[in-house]
């Protein structure tokens, strides 16, 4: 730390302190650089999915609240189509014209969804059933809503049976 | 004339001139450089970074990247790590329900992990937001059938 010395009337001396700034100065021109190559600026995460499956696999049967039968969400070019534990596939329209996330199917579907994870302590999976045209984007956004809505495990299923 | 006296005066008296640098305006860039640098450092996890041309779909998702075997999948090529293993036209064209080549080398990227003490080797898929259902299946498929059960999809982390 360095003084700097002012005279302030005769005899009479003040110091006024002076901070040393140049060793903080150094560490951090060592930090910067190597907090530059070790940050990550884009945050990615992963989401853990199951191997393609046959959604054929999937047997309607009576409900039971203990072991719920996966919920089956099939991702069409005009509609998604939800079956749930043995009751009849429900169709939401989407559009197709806009992109995912301006698609109108989103919020009912969202709904149903949510409706059926109020059903049960114990959370059914979530069988997602993309047509082969289907955008990987789609697939990623049904995935969200899913989680979204309470049922946390979504695993791609395959709609013709014996493909994978 | 004053500058000149004082000037004399040193001179005479054998001191140099001290000149000092006002840093405080550096430190304070340097203070919030650093606190955005330690807010977006990651201390913990695998660092994963996007592969070039790959503009991967944005998700909810909170679960961070593993150490891996990436698998990028953009509108040109299949990639195995950054060498190129497949092209997307080629895949898309051909009725195979793998890929060949894919499955060629996965094998060998097994036994390489296979000194880790990782017994199924994870692996992460980059896709493309674009790219279409079937193709994603192909590689599923492939990797399915090498043993690759432990698969992952990369995404980008919505704010």
């Amino acid at each position: 730390m360095a003084g700097r010395h002012s005279k302030r009337g005769k005899g009479h001396r003040v110091e006024t302190p002076d901070l040393e700034l140049m060793p903080m100065l150094n560490v951090f021109i060592s930090i910067i650089p190597m907090l530059l190559l070790s940050a990550a600026f884009v945050q990615l995460g992963v989401i853990d999915t199951g191997l393609p499956t046959s959604a054929a696999t999937v047997v309607p049967a009576e409900p039971n609240p203990d072991a719920p039968l996966p919920v089956t969400i099939h991702i069409r070019a005009s509609d998604y189509l939800v079956e749930s534990d043995g009751s009849p596939p429900r169709s939401i329209p989407r559009s197709t014209v806009a992109g995912a996330t301006a698609d109108p199917g989103r919020l009912p579907l969202e709904a149903m969804l949510r409706a059926i994870a109020a059903q049960y302590e114990k959370k059914p999976e979530v069988h997602i059933v993309p047509a082969a045209r289907t955008r990987y984007e789609e697939i990623i956004s049904v995935m969200d809503l899913a989680r979204g809505a309470g049922l946390p495990d979504a695993v791609l299923a395959d709609a013709e049976p014996g493909v994978v | 004339m004053a500058r000149n006296v004082s000037r004399r005066h040193r001179a005479r008296a054998g001191l140099k001139a001290s000149t000092s640098v006002n840093l405080i305006s550096m430190m304070d860039i340097l203070t919030v450089l650093l606190l955005f640098l330690l807010k977006s450092y990651s201390a913990g996890g695998e660092v994963m970074v996007p592969q070039p041309g790959v503009k991967l779909p944005e998700s909810t998702s909170e679960s961070s990247p593993q150490a891996s075997l990436i698998i990028s999948i953009d509108g040109d090529a299949i990639r195995l790590g950054s060498e190129k293993v497949a092209s997307v036209a080629e895949v898309v064209a051909s009725g195979d329900a793998g890929i060949p080549s894919l499955a060629e080398r996965l094998p060998a990227a097994a036994h390489e992990d296979a000194s880790t003490a990782a017994k199924i080797t994870p692996v992460t898929i980059q896709g493309d937001r674009n790219i279409e259902y079937s193709l994603l299946r192909k590689v599923m498929f492939t990797l399915s059938q090498s043993g690759y059960d432990n698969v992952s999809l990369a995404v980008l982390r919505k704010a």
